[in-house]
């Protein structure tokens, strides 16, 4: 039987879990995920998505799936299993004063599922004032403490990061840090294992080369690019330099064989650079069509951490 | 149906908890209401105006006001009692005496019997057994008694079962799907915490089918009105499902033959997550009112949580916390504690919370703090339910805020000598359930039994509070034990005031419901120690006796 890989998204209440579950069920990655949720007023799903709602479950057309938890997370894990047997992954929001790893643990015992790590929201404005509570201080270290990734919402200065980071290292030494805006749905695929969680997050890991141009490219050329790439690419995203509209930039988004092309922001003083990253998963090998962009480097900006 | 004609019930003594007016030995009822209490020569003044008839069928007896359990749990109660009982102890159930099986053999021996007793195509449910009595488990042993019939184990913790061949095909659980996984041992046919729940997820279409649910809230009926209860509050309705639950307490507990009248106090996460808000659930509250019936009374009250259960060691404690320096739980952030907690205040609902561990209480008592500080209510009811670990410094913020306690006494008979070795040591363990500080500082205090947490019995409960007796028979921190007269307005008219029903019902006098509980022997002769063996011999719901074992 194959097994989903179960993500726990903790955090303490308004730490940003919600913000964070809309950005993985508005992007578009391509990922059938299943997202098990406390309630679905928070949940901001655009109504164009919305396939349909059958009690506690809500369809979006772009396969993601939303149950709606109710007095016990057995129930919703089921339910969501029986409706949707072919997710890629399973993510549960717990509620802000749960204890992840006991969640996660879910993931051990529950036939169908696998453990998929755990990712805990802090807020940074808040953390550290939280952490002093006398009634949920213990617990907001202790949630730190059983993350496999701590993303930190919020931050308003970038000077505050690495006092945030040093801050969060002190109560959880071990665990890795990134800033929420920087995560990309693929990376629940890649949270990286800690002494918490023994076993390996997911099967899935990927690989990512970059393509880079300083020529300006026709519209049609990089159109005949995007459909000589190899079926194998999963993802692929950038931006590039098109000849008819010199003064903006124009992204390139795509998950599996749905790629789209619009415009951007203007390059400004910016270098006029193209820069396109494909992902696929380790397992397959592409072969990519010779052409119009070189092959800079084998960057793997998504690898798991050793 | 009214009459005008008067019953006078007589009795060796009457108790009736009104400090005014104590004792007596004939009381006259009329269309289940009291008009007098006193003696067949006081009454006359009534008897002389209006046809009566004398009820002596308790002449020889010792009446008590109604017993009240204010906290209980009908659906939990519902999901247990209709499964077989192999206990370790002695239970008096009112269907069946559950004789000790102490012995590997005799477990198996009783598990064969059960067996050969029911109806081939019904799985066969058993709660009760512990491996320091029963010796090992497994689904092989299982199914040696039977391959074929469904086989559940279901341990005395609640925390573990078992099943046989049959169970797991019954159930649909492959080895495909649930071998190499964690707190299932597939061979062993074991289910633990994370298994547990799966294997309950399993399960629920089953015991929470109509027709098991509604033979288990009968078989309720049995045990309330054998433990002498004529008024239950339903602590937590929605702890399953509230509609699911509504329907069943209509069903049965609504019954012409039913003899007590239980009170609804909804939870208001469960009523929320039904609802989809906080907003939409309290004008659902609102409207809960019109359901009543004469049985089932919706009384503006509510239940809240802060901390986690008392016997997972989940309670939330102040320093220094437990000896393994585990954490407890919340149950709800603090500050949505307060938010709801305020909606329900604001809108002059009684509210009753769940606190088990002394930091639990913290919150409990902060929030009624910034609530009175926002908006003053007297006579607010707020209630702290369970009442596990406490200071005594929190017992004098108790009455000054003005709140009430309504304690699980049964604590301290079963977790103090364990609590005190593994959890939090002797000082804190002892003075669990903290009750006689309560009454001393003027705090109305009632005792519960957080029935299935501890046995549906207000005299057994009045007994540990009265003796604070744990089970190895120690007596434990005797300065928080009540006196026995404590300990019977404890179960009558202080839980009638937690219930926010003291006008009606909890003490014996004219104008009440006429809810006797008769006893063949009288508390305060055979004192505190006797309590737990006084039997029960019939109670009276609102003027009509139903008599046990009759």
């Amino acid at each position: 039987m194959a097994e989903v890989p179960f993500i726990v998204i903790g955090g303490y209440l308004g730490a940003g879990k919600t913000t964070l579950i809309n950005r993985i069920l508005g992007d578009d990655h391509g990922l059938r995920v299943g997202v098990l949720v406390n309630d679905f007023g928070d949940i901001n799903i655009d109504a164009k998505l919305i396939q349909g709602q059958d009690g506690p479950l809500i369809s979006l057309a772009n396969g993601c799936v939303c149950c709606r938890l109710g007095n016990e997370l057995g129930s919703g894990i089921e339910t969501l299993l029986n409706v949707a047997p072919t997710l890629d992954a399973v993510l549960v929001e717990t509620s802000g004063v749960a204890y992840p790893a006991k969640i996660a643990s879910y993931a051990k015992t529950w036939p169908g599922l696998a453990p998929g790590g755990t990712l805990v929201m802090a807020d940074a404005n808040r953390i550290q004032h939280l952490a002093l509570d006398k009634f949920v201080g213990p617990l907001v270290i202790e949630q730190l403490r059983q993350a496999d990734r701590v993303l930190v919402t919020k931050l308003e200065k970038d000077n505050d990061w690495p006092s945030v980071q040093r801050w969060i290292n002190a109560q959880a030494p071990d665990v890795s840090i990134m800033q929420s805006h920087e995560f990309a749905s693929q990376l629940l695929f890649e949270i990286p294992a800690s002494n918490h969680s023994p076993v390996v997050s997911a099967d899935v890991t990927f690989e990512a080369k970059t393509f880079t141009t300083s020529d300006s490219l026709d519209l049609d050329d990089i159109e005949s690019w995007l459909v000589s790439l190899p079926p194998e690419i999963h993802r692929i995203k950038g931006i590039f330099y098109n000849a008819g509209d010199p003064k903006h930039r124009w992204v390139i988004q795509g998950v599996g064989r749905q790629r789209t092309i619009s415009t951007g922001e203007a390059w400004g003083k910016s270098p006029k650079q193209t820069e396109i990253v494909v992902i696929w998963p380790t397992s397959l090998t592409p072969k990519f069509p010779d052409g119009i962009l070189e092959d800079s480097t084998g960057l793997q900006p998504n690898r798991k951490s050793p | 149906m009214g009459t005008d004609e008067l019953t006078v019930f007589t009795a060796r003594k009457v108790i009736t908890m009104n400090r005014s007016w104590p004792y007596a030995t004939a009381i006259a009822t009329k269309n289940g209401r009291i008009l007098e209490v006193g003696t067949l020569e006081t009454l006359k003044p009534w008897l002389e105006s209006h046809p009566h008839r004398i009820n002596d069928q308790f002449a020889d007896k010792v009446v008590a006001p109604g017993f009240i359990d204010p906290h209980l749990h009908p659906s939990m109660a519902a999901v247990l009692l209709p499964m077989r009982f192999i206990t370790a102890t002695r239970w008096e159930l009112p269907w069946e005496t559950v004789q000790p099986v102490t012995t590997p053999v005799d477990f198996f021996r009783r598990l064969h019997e059960l067996h050969a007793e029911q109806a081939p195509d019904e799985p066969l449910f058993t709660w009760g057994y512990h491996q320091l009595w029963h010796g090992p488990m497994n689904r092989t042993l299982l199914n040696a008694v039977s391959v074929d019939r469904p086989i559940i184990v279901w341990h005395r913790s609640f925390h573990e079962l078992y099943m046989n061949d049959g169970a797991m095909g019954w159930l649909g659980i492959t080895a495909n799907e649930a071998e190499g996984k964690q707190q299932i041992d597939f061979g062993a046919g074991r289910f633990y915490e994370n298994g547990l729940a799966y294997a309950i997820v399993k399960l629920n279409p089953y015991i929470l089918s109509n027709e098991r649910y509604r033979d288990g809230l009968r078989r309720l009926v049995e045990v309330a009105h054998h433990g002498g209860h004529t008024t239950l509050g339903d602590m937590a309705v929605g702890l399953f499902n509230f509609d699911m639950e509504w329907q069943g307490t209509k069903d049965v507990l609504d019954d012409v033959n039913t003899p007590f009248r239980t009170v609804l106090v909804p939870s208001a996460a469960s009523v929320a997550l039904i609802q989809g808000g906080h907003d939409q659930a309290l004008t659902f509250m609102d409207g809960l009112a019109e359901r009543d019936t004469e049985r089932l009374l919706f009384p503006k009250h509510v239940k809240l949580f802060t901390d986690g259960a008392f016997f997972s060691q989940l309670a939330q404690l102040k320093e220094p916390g437990y000896i393994d320096g585990h954490l407890g739980e919340w149950l709800v952030a603090p500050e949505q504690f307060i938010d709801i907690a305020r909606r329900y205040w604001n809108a002059g609902y009684k509210i009753h919370v769940h606190c088990t561990g002394d930091l639990g209480l913290e919150l409990a008592l902060d929030t009624l703090d910034t609530l009175q500080w926002e908006r003053p209510r007297f006579d607010h009811r707020y209630t702290i339910e369970h009442f596990g670990f406490s200071t005594p410094e929190q017992v004098a913020r108790i009455a000054a805020l003005g709140a009430l306690v309504s304690a699980n006494v049964y604590y301290v008979h079963e977790l103090s000598a364990i609590y005190a070795q593994q959890g939090i040591g002797y000082e804190r363990a002892h003075q669990m359930a903290r009750v006689g500080s309560c009454v001393r500082a003027g705090i109305r205090t009632a005792i519960h039994s957080d029935f299935t947490m501890a046995p549906a019995s207000p005299l057994n409960n009045a007994w540990v509070a009265s003796t604070r007796k744990n089970m190895e028979g120690d007596v434990v921190c005797p300065e928080e034990a009540l006196t026995l007269d404590q300990a019977l307005a404890a179960i009558t008219i202080d839980a009638a005031y937690v219930l926010g029903m003291e006008d009606e019902i909890g003490s014996l006098r004219a104008g009440k419901s006429a809810d006797f509980t008769v006893l063949d022997a009288d508390p305060y002769a055979v004192g505190g120690e006797g309590l737990k063996d006084i039997a029960i011999a019939a109670t009276v719901f609102k003027g009509t006796p139903y008599l046990i074992n009759g």
